[in-house]
């Protein structure tokens, strides 16, 4: 197995890699093209930022930066809405805890809220190993809504 | 990875590279030790910053809180408009001083 492997379709395309954060930013740069190519009306670095942390989340707190298990991040764009799937081989962990808005002071957990802040509709499964986020195109953040 | 000028009354350090999760760890390396070696003043300059995370948040606070503990100051400047809405957004603009390009 590759440490990094890329699968690509027309309006789709998802990314395997070892858990490293150094695998992350290689994975965030390729999806990234794909956006690019996609023309999808985000601003780039919104999406880069969700997609930062959702990964992250993976390698981090779902397979604790063990390089052999995997993180495979799917993005599927259709006429009016963008998916993303993040599922990674761990047994799960705290996540509702990662959508709560954190103590202004507190240097950590804010992956999940940042998702939540910059539109995105976000999901786990009950296990908390396969994360859905979703954001129709025309969703604004939600800092601007107030 | 940062280049470090000391001035009068402050220390300013200048990341060369996106803040993220995989050189945060690196970055707070860096300030702590400005921080264990006397500093209480210091600026971080993001004008080679393009990308900033939660990771790289969390350095940033972390450092605040070292820094407010011992009665000094972080001041982050040169910030893009995409980070000062992060900062914004997540209101830690109110934590410490932020300052845009």
């Amino acid at each position: 197995m590759e440490c990094l492997s890329i699968t690509h379709g027309v309006h789709q395309m998802s990314v395997d890699f070892a858990s490293t954060l150094e695998h992350v930013d290689a994975a965030v740069h390729a999806l990234m093209v794909f956006i690019q190519q996609q023309q999808i009306p985000y601003e780039p670095f919104d999406l880069e930022l969700v997609l930062r942390e959702a990964l992250t989340n993976a390698v981090r707190h779902g397979n604790h930066l063990d390089a052999a298990r995997l993180v495979r991040c799917a993005m599927q764009v259709d006429q009016d809405i963008l998916q993303i799937t993040v599922t990674d081989e761990g047994e799960g962990f705290d996540w509702q805890q990662q959508l709560q808005e954190p103590r202004l002071d507190s240097p950590g957990g804010r992956g999940g809220w940042l998702m939540q802040l910059y539109g995105f509709e976000v999901t786990y499964n009950p296990a908390g190993n396969v994360l859905c986020l979703s954001k129709p195109f025309d969703h604004p953040i939600a800092g601007d809504m107030v | 990875m940062s280049q470090v000028v000391n001035q009068a009354d402050s220390v300013v350090l200048t990341p060369d590279t996106d803040v993220v999760a995989s050189n945060a760890q690196q970055l707070r390396t860096s300030l702590f030790d400005l921080i264990q070696s006397g500093h209480s003043r210091i600026v971080i300059d993001l004008q080679q910053v393009a990308m900033l995370d939660s990771a790289g948040l969390g350095v940033f606070i972390a450092t605040h809180n070292s820094l407010k503990t011992a009665g000094g100051e972080l001041r982050v400047i040169n910030v893009s408009p995409n980070i000062l809405r992060l900062f914004q957004l997540t209101r830690l603009d109110r934590r410490f001083v932020v300052e845009s390009r």
